[in-house]
């Protein structure tokens, strides 16, 4: 249970340590802080976002795992903390929804299932959520580790033993 | 609004801090005892590389499950250290 006053604190603390990590990496950038009374969110903003984004957004991956260690000591709390880049993450979500239901439209013409690219579990998870109320597939987690992806099923491909 | 607000593309900014400092500031905010964190610096041919030690009770703020906190402790040094065109290695002693 988060009450609105401790997460302000977190808020004001998250920003003060993304602040400090970023000046010393050489970063030129100017971070917003918001809060939505359950997600905190850091905006990094500046010349070299790029710097910050990281390929496939690996290095915010990064920061944000580590500012939410510093911030929060109990694992649980940790989801409510995002670090993003100039707006990246929203876009990036867009593009990987279009991308699932392409792959998804595939899946419904072959009959056949389709794996997507191996992602983290904050991307397959726009992937299942974009999918979860498609009429013509079912989505899966499968793999493991760094190669751990989501594989879209036709509902027309048969069930594994295992889905409940 | 036309306020011309484009910033001037800031270049030779000669003055970006040491590396160090990053691998101090990361290890002495994720431990419990931040008196007992230390990092030696080690240049070699292909890089530097920056030794972390931390109290043996601190080593799994530092590392992390399943390695999580280091490998994102050495993505965050990677990406200070590209702008440096310098590689940067984080080695943690246990």
């Amino acid at each position: 249970m988060s009450d609105r006053g401790a997460l302000g604190d977190k808020r004001e603390l998250a920003a003060k340590v993304l602040r400090d990590v970023l000046e010393r990496m050489g970063v030129d950038a100017e971070v917003s802080a918001f809060d939505d009374g359950e997600r905190i969110i850091l905006d990094a903003h500046g010349s070299e976002s790029a710097l910050v984004i990281g390929k496939k957004g690996a290095t915010l991956d990064a920061l944000q795992y580590l500012v939410s260690r510093i911030v929060f000591k109990k694992p649980g709390e940790a989801a409510m903390l995002v670090v993003d880049a100039e707006g990246y993450r929203g876009r990036r979500e867009d593009s990987l929804a279009d991308l699932a239901r392409r792959l998804a439209e595939k899946a419904v013409r072959s009959g056949r299932p389709v794996p997507v690219e191996p992602m983290s579990a904050h991307d397959r998870k726009v992937v299942h959520t974009t999918l979860a109320e498609h009429p013509g597939v079912r989505t899966e987690s499968e793999g493991e580790g760094p190669a751990r992806r989501v594989v879209i099923f036709p509902k027309s491909h048969p069930a594994p033993a295992s889905a409940g | 609004m036309t306020e011309g607000a484009e910033s001037p593309s800031v270049g030779g900014s000669e003055k970006a801090p040491p590396l160090r400092e990053l691998v101090l500031y990361l290890a002495r905010a994720l431990v419990e005892h931040p008196d007992e964190v230390a990092v030696e610096e080690i240049e070699e041919q292909d890089g530097t590389v920056f030794e972390l030690k931390v109290a043996e009770s601190d080593l799994g703020r530092v590392i992390g499950r399943q390695g999580r906190t280091a490998k994102a402790l050495r993505t965050v040094l990677s990406a200070a250290s590209a702008k440096m065109k310098r590689r940067a290695i984080l080695e943690i002693l246990e």
